[in-house]
């Protein structure tokens, strides 16, 4: 009899529970700890931008801020179907870069990237880099070079369709120039064949870079955007001095940051907005930024989605072009730049 | 665990069968992958083909399958599988048992209790990953596998396996209908934890069915009491773990955990 | 000189390290915390790495790194403790030390398999720290011979490897075991060009299959499986017997250890791949070193000591071209990349340059985390023992819930969690006709490096074979495989004969 009662009692207080718990209306943000699903691994750019922006966010905040990876699928698509499929409530982030935009043309998702409000935190410019043993002093020398050979030169530039695969493309097309593109799963290991010398040239970006041009394991011939790069006191040179051409086709950032479901209510994005400018604003952020040799941007809002909007297009286009791309950007209602 | 040589050759005999049909199936996939041409970027040549692994396995998977299904036929295994499919016919026809040895009778009642324990086990399993935890919140559910199977083989008793295992197979049934017509969704729509009341009830169910079998004697009693003490308290203690310490969130966090769980949570903080 | 200098200032650290108590704790804490993870399986040294870099992003960098490396260290281990107590690999790291730790277990020597895999992981560390200080330059200097071909000669080296892990039925069926998981390696979109591989349209194969899901659905399933079946009490350890160092056995085993170390460190340096593919090498070389390959297999316990100092001495080869180069040697160092970044710090070629304490300091850390770990594991294998008291139908599906859990945790995605299942059953059907399971999980990890690099190897040198015969160091791996091949076609040759006997 005993134990009836108090299992009577159990099994009543749990189903009590739930109704005393739950709140309705217009309800104060944030309450409870926020989780940001970055999308790619753990350790690289975006993980790690994200979880220093956060871990000042979650200062102004007042709750922790939890950072967790769930890779796969296509262009992240398993992390950002992980975290869209998750209440508008602001309680869920998704942690992304600029290369998801291709999750919708690669198959991996049926949405555009505007589901997304989306924070820039910075990006690093792309730099083109050749292996220290070949005879390539200056830019020009390379694309002379590979004019003269066509395909001769090996280039590698992260995975295929990746941004730095893109930029490697658009450099090619403003410069009137082919090279024999041989693909690696990521930038780190296009930068350790184009050291070993299994590949002459390697575009990644300047942060990933840094390290190894500093060292001399890596020779820069100019970043891949309108400005020059200054790296620790040694600046390097854009590659738009020596052919202005290339500002038809460049530049193409890369973007990390990252984003809550568009129809989150607005006093949520507001309370993340106003967390965000001040992190971007702290100490900790700069300093990091500037070590690492990232751009910090702090766009937000409709500003910032038009850059995703834009790099959407620009991405969903060329890989159709490239004949990678499983679904037309066309159906999904993307725009040709 | 190797059983005699005879029924491992008729085992063979199946298998290479599926093997070479897998196999087949692997070439043909491979042969519709780009061999030439311009793909992603990259010019094909049949050594850059994404064929080129694919098409050395599916042969080298062949051959080797092949080799097991002569290797069976040789060592008469392929004839016992036919001979088995014979007697399983005529079998249906007569009523007459052709085994007579008492020994053969035990081992094969043997033999069918532990595929019978097997096959609890796995379904189990099917039940906690592949109906509950995509749906139901996490920390129920990995009590009802606990209870159930714990209970289970650890009263380790035949009447209780017969008992708990119809109910647990009507339960899948129950639980595969709701999922396979959407009626989760729509359930999920109109209460939002109906779903995680409607596991809870199964469990409770599976408990009752537990502690009638139990109730016979003081052992059992026991044991049982250890069974619901430690199918409670090691979800709670593993899921808080990860939860609040690790900080991985939950796959689902419903009634019970985001509710009960995270509400005390954030009230002691 | 230099290397004196660097001496001294480790030495130094040590010190300072000695006397900083709060450092203490959190080393023996996070060095307690890698062991259970490591133990638990599906959570490796990979994701212990990454939790705990959340958790420790409040803290100073040298605390945090104590921290880190010491779950590094004892995640590496910690796989060992199920690989050998319940046959059910911790890590992907230890699952060439369930071959032989369990049968050791079965035969009553559970305590004595324990002890000397954590004397042999400790010494292990050791010598990779060693390694660190003392060659860091020369050896990632080595790390760059590896191109496209020396990776796919090393991929091919450990399949062939696997053929020598036969079946206890018919020899081919653990080629067919390993032929299988390279299959299920090559489903998802292909490395080099993006094409997507017997994905069927499913959106979750796109990324590939996971290691650790097949892991524990190929390893940890079927046994729990076969347990509850037959009520079995884990193994027949009536005796468990002592947990014991073991030095002399240890010391009678110098020259193998010694080997294990270099291959450790070697796979270790190499970037990209680390203490999984460092155990199954160390593991096959060993074999067909050894003088009674006819033991690995049935409990030997030359095989525990090769496997678990070789996976932890890869420890110190993966740091070494994370801090000369920014280049991780193996997965849990791409994790630490991230940690130092977050903290400030730039590993690469100018670390040297810009935080000259850092390497010293590292080194020193490595070197308390083995010995903490040594303590930890001597002390903790005693408690760990005690589980196989507990009767195996409530043991048994608590690990399976952690399993569950584990799989669950390193992506945070059910998808693995149904591959798990899948696995496990077919795994399981396969145990029971006689095939054995490791070639399939070997075909898994090697599958894709395998793929990716032959086929990247022959775009770059357009469809040409001749760079092994020109590079140094795939010359030597490939005469490495020939010599292996030859081998064990004589070993086929010495079993024939004693068939033909018979």
């Amino acid at each position: 009899m005993k134990k009836m009662i108090v299992s009577v009692l159990i099994v009543s207080m749990v189903m009590i529970f739930p109704l005393i718990a739950q709140g309705q209306g217009e309800v104060a943000y944030p309450e409870r700890d926020i989780t940001t699903v970055v999308v790619w691994g753990a350790g690289g750019g975006t993980d790690v931008c994200n979880r220093v922006v956060m871990a000042e966010m979650s200062k102004e905040l007042g709750v922790n801020v939890n950072v967790v990876n769930k890779t796969g699928g296509v262009s992240g698509s398993i992390g950002m179907l992980d975290a869209f499929s998750k209440k508008a409530d602001g309680y869920t982030l998704c942690g992304l870069s600029e290369s998801n935009v291709t999750a919708g043309v690669m198959g991996g998702w049926e949405n555009k990237m505007d589901v997304w409000d989306i924070f820039i935190i910075g990006g690093s410019p792309d730099v083109i880099s050749v292996t220290p043993d070949t005879p390539y002093q200056t830019i020009e020398e390379l694309v002379a070079a590979a004019k003269a050979n066509p395909q001769a030169i090996k280039a590698a530039a992260g995975g295929a369709g990746s941004i730095h695969h893109l930029n490697l493309l658009a450099f090619e097309q403003g410069t009137e120039i082919e090279f024999n593109f041989i693909p690696y799963p990521g930038s780190a290991p296009s930068q350790n064949a184009a050291m070993t010398g299994e590949v002459d040239v390697v575009i990644t970006s300047v942060a990933e870079q840094a390290q190894l041009i500093m060292a001399g394991k890596l020779r820069p011939l100019g970043v891949l955007v309108e400005d020059a790069f200054d790296l620790d006191g040694r600046s390097l040179v854009s590659t738009f001095d020596a052919f202005p051409s290339l500002g038809n086709y460049l530049p193409l950032s890369q973007a990390i940051g990252f984003a809550v479901k568009a129809e989150a209510p607005q006093n949520v994005k507001d309370t993340l907005y106003a967390a965000f400018d001040k992190a971007m604003q702290s100490e900790a952020v700069k300093e990091f930024g500037k070590k690492n040799f990232y751009v910090l941007s702090g766009k937000r809002g409709p500003e910032a989605n038009a850059i995703f909007k834009n790099l959407e297009a620009v991405f969903g286009y060329t890989l159709k072009d490239l004949g990678s791309a499983t679904v037309d950007p066309e159906t999904l209602g993307i725009v040709r730049p | 665990m190797i059983e005699d040589k005879v029924t491992m050759r008729k085992r063979d005999f199946i298998t290479s069968l599926i093997l070479i049909c897998a196999s087949i199936g692997i070439l043909i996939g491979a042969s519709r992958m780009p061999m030439k041409g311009n793909y992603g970027g990259v010019q094909n040549v049949w050594y850059v083909s994404p064929a080129l692994l694919p098409i050395i396995i599916g042969i080298g998977l062949l051959i080797l399958s092949c080799i097991l299904l002569i290797n069976s036929i040789v060592s008469k295994g392929a004839r016992g599988v036919i001979d088995d499919v014979v007697a399983f016919v005529s079998k249906k026809n007569s009523h007459t048992t052709s085994t007579s040895d008492s020994v053969e009778v035990s081992k094969k009642l043997a033999r069918q209790i532990s595929q019978f324990r097997v096959s609890i086990v796995v379904l189990v399993f099917f039940i906690l990953i592949f109906l509950l935890i995509p749906r139901v919140d996490f920390l129920i559910s990995l009590i009802f596998f606990l209870l159930s199977i714990m209970g289970m083989f650890y009263l380790n008793q035949a009447t209780l396996f017969r008992k708990a295992g119809r109910l647990l197979i009507a339960w899948t049934l129950v639980l595969c209908s709701i999922a396979w017509s959407n009626l989760d969704i729509l359930l999920v729509q109109a209460f939002e934890f109906s779903l995680d009341i409607i596991v809870f009830v199964m469990t409770v169910s599976i408990y009752i069915v537990l502690r009638k079998e139990a109730i016979k004697d003081t052992e059992t009693k026991k044991k049982l009491r250890i069974v619901l003490l430690l199918s409670i308290a090691v979800p709670v203690i593993v899921t808080a773990v990860f939860r609040y310490a690790l900080l991985v969130p939950l796959p689902v966090e419903g009634l019970f955990f985001d509710r009960i769980c995270n509400s005390i949570y954030y009230a002691l903080r | 000189m230099q290397m004196l200098e660097s001496l001294l200032s480790f030495l130094v650290h040590i010190g300072y390290l000695l006397t900083d108590p709060i450092g203490l704790l959190v080393l023996f804490g996070s060095v307690i915390m890698g062991i259970i993870f490591g133990a638990t399986p599906g959570l490796t040294a990979t994701l212990g790495v990454a939790l705990l870099t959340t958790l420790t992003y409040g803290m100073n960098t040298s605390t945090a790194m104590i921290a880190l490396m010491g779950i590094y260290v004892g995640g590496v281990y910690g796989g060992s403790y199920t690989a050998i107590l319940v046959n059910i690999p911790g890590t992907a790291a230890s699952a060439a030390t369930a071959m032989d730790g369990y049968p050791l277990a079965c035969k009553g020597f559970a305590g004595r398999a324990l002890g000397l895999t954590t004397t042999a992981s400790a010494i292990g560390t050791f010598i990779g720290m060693f390694f660190v200080i003392t060659l860091s330059p020369v050896i990632s200097e080595l790390a760059l011979q590896f191109t496209s071909f020396e990776f796919f000669l090393l991929a091919l080296f450990g399949i062939i490897i696997s053929g020598s892990l036969t079946s206890p039925d018919l020899v081919y069926k653990g080629w067919i075991a390993g032929f299988l998981g390279l299959f299920l390696s090559v489903i998802g979109r292909d490395s080099l060009q993006v094409y997507p591989r017997f994905t069927f349209g499913i959106s979750q194969l796109d990324s590939g299959i996971e290691v650790v899901p097949v892991l524990i659905g190929a390893f940890g399933i079927p046994q729990i499986m076969s347990v509850l079946k037959d009520n079995f009490s884990v193994t027949g350890m009536k005796s468990i017997g002592k947990i014991l160092p073991d030095f002399k056995t240890i010391f009678k085993h110098i020259p193998v250890i010694l080997r294990s170390s270099l291959i450790g460190v070697g796979i270790g340096s190499v970037p990209g791949i680390g203490e999984d593919i460092a155990g199954w090498v160390s593991y096959g070389t060993a074999k067909r070193a050894s003088k009674h390959p006819e033991e690995y297999g049935n409990g030997s316990v030359e095989a525990v000591i090769c496997t678990e100092t070789a996976n932890n001495a890869c420890i110190g080869g993966a740091m070494i071209p994370l801090l000369s180069l920014g280049v991780p040697g193996s997965p849990p160092a791409a994790m630490l990349l991230g940690a130092l970044m977050l903290h400030g710090v730039n590993p690469g070629p100018m670390l040297t340059f810009e935080n000259p304490e850092f390497i010293p300091n590292i080194t020193a850390i490595l070197l308390l985390a083995s010995v903490a770990m040594w303590i930890c594991g001597m002390l903790l294998a005693k408690q760990f023992v005690k589980v196989l008291r507990i009767p195996t139908s409530i043991f048994m599906p608590i690990i399976g819930l952690l399993c569950i859990i584990g799989s669950y945790a390193i992506g945070l995605n059910e998808f693995n969690l149904y591959l798990m299942l899948i696995v496990g059953v077919i795994a399981y059907i396969l145990t029971e006709q006689g095939y054995p399971i490791a070639p399939l999980v070997i075909g898994v990890i090697l599958g894709p490096m395998c793929d990716e690099n032959l086929r990247r190897a022959l775009m770059v040198s357009q469809g040409s074979f001749a760079p092994i015969f020109q590079r140094p160091v795939a010359l030597i791996l490939f005469l490495v495989i020939v010599a292996t091949i030859l081998s064990s076609t004589g070993m086929f040759a010495k079993v024939k004969e004693k068939f033909s006997k018979k």
